[in-house]
């Protein structure tokens, strides 16, 4: 099973904010989202049902943070067609057929120009 | 405060950006045409005197007067009555009373000087009584006799007692000062009273109409006379003719009361009205005449009117009468008056106003009716006028902007229908079948055509979802490519296609969808392998 970009969103979330990052399959370098600070961040809450709201509140838009985090990432890592892996774009070589990563470039004897 | 203007700036803007429909516009339109011609209409309709505004004020002030006065007129004159009756009843038992114990008759008491004065005694007892009490300016008691029934016209002189006020305007002080205007001195001696200077010892008959009729029983109820003048006076009364009778019906003489037309002045004045002044007026009626001369007459204070004339009803007009008099015009109103007049005459208390002021008021009325008629409708007009203009200009601007293309395709228009029109030319200038392409136009196509065949492998591939219809920004999510390796490959796709841009791009590709030859755009087919024979394959 092809895995997606998703599964690789690791969390970095704090309490104060949420943040998410991609690590390249190939360089392991790793790259993080954009943070965005919780609403409630600076508020403690008064009491018990205040609290019980505002963890839903912070899974909600951890949750839409995880997506925009998504989104962004789709933008800067190209997945590997012969090996599957999601690379970052120093990894990634731009070939006369198949685009691929640089490993799978370097093993298939592919010639072709780096992207990133 | 701010942040309320803000907001209702906001709105303002917001509902000044919103798209109006021409159907809204020229609702309004119409509707400032449709308040136009009513305008129009109510001008017509004041001009030919339509609802009159004037004449129902002027009939409501003249009503609203009639009612005071008829209802204060009713009200004194029945007190006049009340204290009439009760005159002559007090009056018939002293007679009576009188007359029994000297055991005489009323017509033995002729050429008696003392026992008419001992009856005049009686009278002015009764007579003080009810002046002060009725608050009218003079009350009256004459028996059927004479003093001296030798003298010349005897039998039309009569003794008895004419009390009146000295000063009628002062009838409301508790204790009025009279004078003695008929009777014997001896009375106006006993009692500290003046004797009047047309003082007259009798009366004569011919001053109280109707007498003979009280006396021989003909007339048996009390009645008003008619206006009359006092004997050698100024004074201009109406008398209350009672007659005074024995317990068995006889009849002793007459009393009454009187109305003077000072007291009637002074009572009724002229009231001001917007239209000129209005007089209160108490008269009978004859037919279609109010017969003036014979009643009485308010203030007349600012008319011309004059109380020795006879009005006639020329006009019943819708809200009131039109009179006329040989010297003047008057509008108004009457009602009859449920008192008993001499020979059976109906009184009318009656409201009038000069009918030149009412005219004059009318007249006022109806031109600012006018005036405002005519301001309301050129307003309408001129607004009517800029509307019209407001509404053409912006549907003319906007075909302009259309011919010129002046605006933007993100930009709309406020005119809803001008929004639609200038998509729809739009759209059809979009799906405008290219059939007269310039021929260099031919030229680029197959040069770009040939071009394709160019690329890779790997640029077809994103090129193909140029051609399916795909953005730049979504090829990173179906392609599984980040968008650093999409620009690198738009790069070379740029390059060995001979454009510049992906607006350039999509407008070839545009172009060949238009001309249904996308197929031209496929990549070179790679040649098919030739048969081989089985088994060589290593």
């Amino acid at each position: 099973m092809q895995r997606t970009l998703q599964d690789l969103l690791a969390d970095c979330s704090t309490e104060r904010g949420f943040q998410f990052s991609i690590t390249c399959e190939v360089c392991g370098g790793v790259w993080k989202s954009r943070t965005v600070p919780f609403s409630k961040a600076r508020v403690s809450p008064a009491t018990a049902g205040k609290k019980v709201v505002y963890e839903t509140l912070y899974r909600r838009e951890k949750e839409e943070a995880r997506r925009q985090a998504w989104r962004a990432g789709e933008r800067r890592f190209s997945r590997c067609p012969i090996c599957q892996r999601w690379v970052c774009d120093r990894c990634f070589m731009v070939c006369e057929d198949l685009d691929m990563c640089t490993q799978c470039a370097e093993k298939l004897d592919e010639r072709g120009s780096i992207v990133g | 405060m701010t942040n309320t203007l803000t907001a209702l700036e906001k709105l303002r803007h917001l509902t000044g950006e919103r798209q109006i429909t021409l159907r809204r516009k020229l609702m309004l339109y119409l509707l400032c045409l449709i308040l136009a011609a009513l305008g129009i209409i109510l001008l017509i309709l004041t001009a030919i005197g339509g609802p009159l505004r004037g004449e129902l004020q002027i009939c409501q002030v003249m009503k609203q007067e009639l009612q005071t006065a008829s209802e204060k007129l009713s009200r004194e004159l029945e007190i006049y009555a009340g204290y009439s009756l009760q005159l002559a009843r007090e009056l018939g038992q002293d007679i009576e009373s009188y007359l029994d114990k000297g055991g005489i008759s009323v017509r033995e008491l002729n050429d008696r000087p003392e026992a008419l004065l001992e009856v005049q005694r009686m009278m002015y007892s009764e007579l003080n009584t009810t002046i002060r009490l009725g608050r009218s300016s003079g009350a009256f008691a004459v028996v059927d006799a004479t003093v001296n029934t030798g003298l010349p016209n005897a039998e039309r002189s009569r003794s008895g007692v004419y009390l009146r006020l000295i000063n009628v305007s002062s009838n409301v002080i508790l204790s009025p000062e009279t004078i003695l205007f008929r009777g014997n001195p001896e009375i106006s001696r006993e009692n500290g009273l003046e004797l009047h200077n047309r003082w007259n010892m009798e009366f004569n008959t011919d001053e109280l109409p109707g007498y003979g009729a009280l006396m021989d029983g003909s007339e048996t109820d009390y009645y008003w006379t008619c206006r009359m003048n006092l004997k050698n006076t100024w004074e201009e009364v109406i008398l209350l003719l009672v007659p005074v009778r024995s317990s068995t019906g006889e009849v002793y003489g007459v009393c009454g009361i009187e109305l003077n037309g000072l007291h009637f002045n002074l009572e009724y004045p002229a009231a001001i009205s917007p239209c000129g002044s209005m007089v209160t007026v108490l008269a009978p009626a004859e037919g279609e005449s109010l017969r003036l001369d014979l009643g009485m007459a308010g203030n007349t204070e600012g008319t011309w009117l004059k109380n020795s004339e006879s009005l006639s009803i020329v006009e019943r007009k819708g809200y009131y009468n039109a009179y006329r008099s040989s010297k003047g015009a008057y509008y108004g109103i009457q009602k009859p008056l449920e008192i008993p007049g001499y020979e059976g005459r109906q009184w009318v208390v009656a409201v009038l106003m000069p009918r030149e002021g009412c005219d004059q008021y009318i007249f006022r009325n109806r031109l600012i009716l006018m005036g405002s008629a005519v301001g309301f409708t050129l307003t309408m007009i001129l607004l009517a006028l800029y509307l019209s203009k407001r509404f053409v200009r912006p549907i003319l601007q906007s075909f302009q902007d259309i011919r010129e293309e002046r605006l933007p395709e993100g930009e709309t228009r406020q005119i809803a229908e001008v929004e639609e029109l200038r998509q729809w030319l739009q759209m059809r200038a979009r799906t405008q079948v290219v059939t007269e392409l310039p021929p260099n136009m031919l030229e680029l196509l197959d040069r770009f055509a040939a071009n394709v065949k160019t690329l890779t492998r790997a640029e077809y591939n994103i090129f193909q979802y140029y051609m399916n219809g795909y953005q730049v920004s979504q090829i990173p999510e179906v392609a599984f490519i980040s968008m650093s390796t999409v620009k690198k490959h738009n790069g070379n796709i740029y390059r060995k296609l001979g454009i510049s841009s992906n607006d350039e791009l999509m407008v070839y590709l545009d172009l060949f969808r238009r001309c249904d030859c996308l197929e031209r755009l496929q990549p070179e087919e790679a040649e098919e392998p030739g048969e081989e024979p089985a088994g060589e394959i290593q």
